[in-house]
């Protein structure tokens, strides 16, 4: 509960007084838009960017309805939040309780689920290791995900070490990790393991002994896995099973299947009305794809929706007005500039940039 | 030793068959359509796993429970078995692509029901022998089975496509009703027909009731004490699952973990494995848990809600004491707990507002069934049944309106159709909710209502032949779990990394 108010508390902080509390909510939960990617840069909360992607639940309503209720937030037009002088000041409280882990980093790590991957295929590979130690061949595995089952095999027999030199290798290469946590830290992460002998605590398991709650277990556990990466990249010599875990990462610029479908479409010269139609989908959710395609592909063209004019005079405006909120570029705007327009005005600028 | 016994040996390791599983077994193997009424416990996916290792062709075993489905196909390869897949939405699409790649190498291949409702994948499946057919949970064919499923409509027709193969229906607890209509519907012909008896002896069971819901967890934390592990608790909500694990906590020093659709599927199968390695003393859960679970001595079943028809009560309970040891079932209830499963019953169809939104003149309706469905806001479940009645009575062509049929005739058997549905569910609680009345022998309602035949005298029946009694932690003296030894070694988090990874002191 602290840490998910601490969560919030940050991101209202960053990106609350100008974004409805859907749109920090997306911010979090890393959802994939030409939006939610604007945001994120414009607001520069990278750090805490889709922290609750591949984690624990929060019922985001019930934490921001009871920082309200501590006069910690106030409310303003159009689903916005701004925090209050006690909102300040219970945020520093909660950085001391439920300090966020120096090394986690949201953005890098969780956008792409690079985190989870990495710490599916790492448990597995220890439980593997562990079990062959014992001479146990035949195991229930903790990852049911077939590409992570594929990659751990992978990394097991394309080696010319023996079982027993990559159990020490592996063994070196996460303590001198966990050497740089605390105790208390790196005994939760050994303690989450699944073993020979043990299945393993689950974060609620850990969170009750410790006194904490789950999500503070889960960023804590996470910041370690963040450091893991990072520095099997750095000192890839140091690192060399940790590396070899590091899933492979989509394609920075790729946009959402749907939306390259929407481009397939618009390439055969169909109207954004037509293909709304065809795909029993909303006009809105079209114009999504559209923004998403412009802010990934620089080749796009978006004369067909938009003159050059009045993307410069769009993103002009939101530059002077020192916002990206739509409704207020829009009140300052000639007539007839719609929503859509704005939006894939602020893409093609920052997309471009 | 016969020469199924040295099979089964050979493929299993086991030495001997549980009762029901040999005759099933050779009944396939003579090409007959079977129809098995087995409980839960009693080895049912042995009758198909080991006609797939002896017929030439493919099994294919149709499952509505996906997670189950995986969870078999897991423990089949964690024993070294390679032949064995699956196909469902748990199958990312590179994993699907694979399974499909490879499908000459199967012998065994679950699929869910909605994956068979996709021609493409039957064409594909028809290219290759199919030996057998196995419908498991098949009375969710039927209207008057407990948890009807429209995709098993469809199965009859996908096993017409695939060559007419041997059928196998399985399911756990059925009434007689039940059982005429699996036959007629999956086209059996002159089935062999298995039945073992649905009492089982040696569980004691409990029905207690309560004025509220403080004197529900009183009873309960009365109950702990001393009662035997390990134990599954069922709670009605998530919310209730996570409390009753807190409280057998504190109060009684439990080992406890809570279990439901919340919880991440990480945490789901780390907690199945500490239960399967006795790291756990109760999971309390709400009913997704437990079917994959594939441990023989569970003692106790505790119900904090009232089960929606004694099929799910038995199906439940029958996971207790598998290795035929002593074990209890304890259903603890309030006033409250029977209204809510009452309302939860309600909610699985939808009512009549919600059918007259979507057809022509409702609010919701629109020319695609998508946006119409999306716009009414359905739930998943709701979407895929309206989707196929729909679909099958011509008001639904390549997911847009006919506007060419009589869509309001269309309607009114449909609301008909589930009018009817909600009155056979009602009919089944009250069946249930007759277990609360304290002055019938329990097991004498279960008997009444499969039609069986009474068993004889038994030592611990139920609360009401034998009001005093409980099962405790000592009658299964030997089998009762001790401390264990300490998880992952101990010391330092060095130490236990060391244990982990099997590394002496001085590396
Ligand atoms: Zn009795």
């Amino acid at each position: 509960m602290k840490s998910a108010e601490r969560l919030l508390l940050a991101a209202i902080q960053s990106a609350g007084a100008e974004r409805s509390l859907n749109g920090v909510k997306h911010i979090l939960k890393g959802k994939r838009s030409a939006q939610t990617i604007q945001d994120v840069r414009f607001f520069q909360c990278e750090r805490i960017t889709a922290s609750l992607k591949d984690a624990p639940e929060v019922n985001i309503e019930s934490i921001v309805s009871a920082l309200k209720e501590r006069g910690c937030i106030r409310s303003g037009p159009a689903d916005t939040h701004h925090l209050t002088a006690e909102g300040v000041r219970y945020f520093q409280e909660l950085e001391d309780d439920v300090p966020f882990p120096a090394t986690y980093h949201g953005m890098p790590y969780e956008w792409h689920s690079a985190a989870n991957g990495f710490w599916q295929r790492l448990r597995l590979l220890i439980q593997t290791l562990g079990n062959l130690q014992y001479d146990i061949r035949f195991f229930q595995p903790v990852s049911y995900d077939y590409t992570v089952q594929r990659d751990v095999k992978t990394v097991l027999n394309h080696s010319s070490y023996s079982k027993d030199q990559q159990s020490r290798q592996l063994y070196q290469e996460v303590e001198s990790v966990l050497t740089r946590f605390s105790d208390q830290e790196a005994e939760i992460f050994v303690r989450r393991l699944t073993s020979a002998f043990s299945a393993g605590k689950t974060y609620t398991q850990l969170a009750a002994e410790k006194g904490k709650d789950e999500l503070y277990i889960h960023f804590l556990h996470r910041g370690i896995i963040h450091e893991m990466i990072q520095l099997s990249a750095k000192e890839s010599e140091s690192f060399p099973l940790l590396k070899r875990l590091v899933p492979a990462i989509p394609n920075q610029t790729s946009v959402t299947e749907t939306a390259a479908k929407t481009h397939e479409y618009i390439k055969a010269g169909k109207m954004l009305r037509e293909i709304a139609a065809t795909r029993g989908l909303k006009l809105s959710t079209i114009e999504d794809h559209v923004v998403e395609i412009a802010l990934h592909d620089d080749a796009f063209d978006p004369a067909d929706y938009i003159t050059n004019e009045v993307i410069t005079m769009a993103a002009n405006k939101a530059a002077d007005l020192g916002t990206s909120r739509l409704k207020t570029i829009k009140e300052n705007l000639p007539d007839g500039i719609t929503y859509f327009q704005i939006r894939l005005a602020l893409a093609i600028k920052s997309g471009r940039s | 030793m016969s020469d199924l016994e040295n099979e089964l040996r050979r493929h299993f390791g086991y030495r001997s068959f549980r009762p029901y599983q040999k005759e099933v077994v050779e009944s396939v193997l003579a090409e007959s359509d079977t129809i098995a009424f087995l409980p839960t416990g009693m080895g049912k996916s042995l009758c198909y796993q080991l006609p797939a290792k002896l017929m030439t062709g493919l099994t294919i075993v149709v499952s509505p429970l996906v997670s189950l489905m995986e969870d078999q196909v897991i423990q089949l390869r964690s024993k070294g078995e390679k032949n064995a897949a699956h196909l469902s939405s748990l199958l990312s699409n590179e994993e699907r692509r694979f399974v499909l790649k490879h499908l000459n190498r199967w012998s065994l291949l679950f699929v869910s029901p909605e994956m068979l409702s996709q021609q493409w994948l039957v064409k594909k499946l028809a290219a290759r022998k199919v030996s057998l057919f196995v419908v498991d949970e098949a009375h969710c064919i039927s209207q008057w089975g407990h948890e009807f499923r429209t995709d098993y409509l469809r199965l009859a027709d996908v096993r017409k496509s695939l060559g007419q193969p041997v059928c196998l229906a399985l399911t756990a607890t059925a009434t007689q009703e039940v059982e005429e209509d699996i036959v007629s519907k999956m086209h059996m012909v002159r089935p062999e027909r298995f039945r073992a008896p649905v009492n089982r002896g040696n569980i004691f069971l409990q029905v207690h009731t309560c004025e509220n819901e403080y004197e529900k967890q009183r009873e309960f934390v009365k109950y702990l004490q001393g009662f035997a592990q390990p134990a599954i608790c069922y709670a009605g909500t998530r919310q209730d699952a996570e409390d009753y694990a807190h409280l057998a906590a504190k109060t009684g020093g439990l080992r406890t973990a809570y279990y439901h659709g919340g919880v991440s599927k990480e945490d789901r199968i780390m907690i199945q494995q500490q239960f399967l390695n006795d790291e756990l003393d109760m999971i309390c859960a709400t009913n997704a848990f437990g079917m994959g679970i594939d441990k023989s001595d569970i003692r106790t079943i505790i119900h904090l809600y009232l089960p929606q028809s004694v099929e799910q009560y038995l199906q439940e309970t029958g996971r207790a004491g598998r290795d035929g040891g002593q074990s209890a079932a304890k259903m603890i209830v309030a006033g409250d707990d029977v209204r809510l499963s009452l309302r939860m019953l309600q909610r699985d169809l939808p009512d009549s507002r919600i059918i007259a939104s979507i057809f022509p003149g409702g609010l919701y309706h629109r020319p695609f069934w998508n946006e119409t469905a999306e716009l009414a806001g359905l739930e998943d479940i709701y979407h895929r049944m309206l989707h196929f009645y729909l679909e099958q009575a011509g008001a639904l062509k390549e997911g847009k309106w006919d506007y060419t049929v009589q869509t309001e005739e269309i309607k009114e058997r449909l609301l008909e159709r589930f009018r009817r549905r909600r009155f056979e569910k009602e009919r089944q609680y009250k069946k249930m909710q007759e277990f609360l009345n304290k002055d019938t022998c329990i097991r004498a309602l279960i008997r009444d209502y499969f039609n069986e035949e009474p068993e004889s005298q038994l030592s611990l029946c139920c609360n009401v032949c034998h009001p005093n009694s409980q099962v405790d932690a000592k009658m299964n003296a030997g089998s009762f779990q001790t401390d264990s030894a300490p998880v992952n070694g101990s010391g330092s988090w060095r130490n236990m990394l060391q244990t982990i990874l099997r590394q002496s002191e001085e590396t």
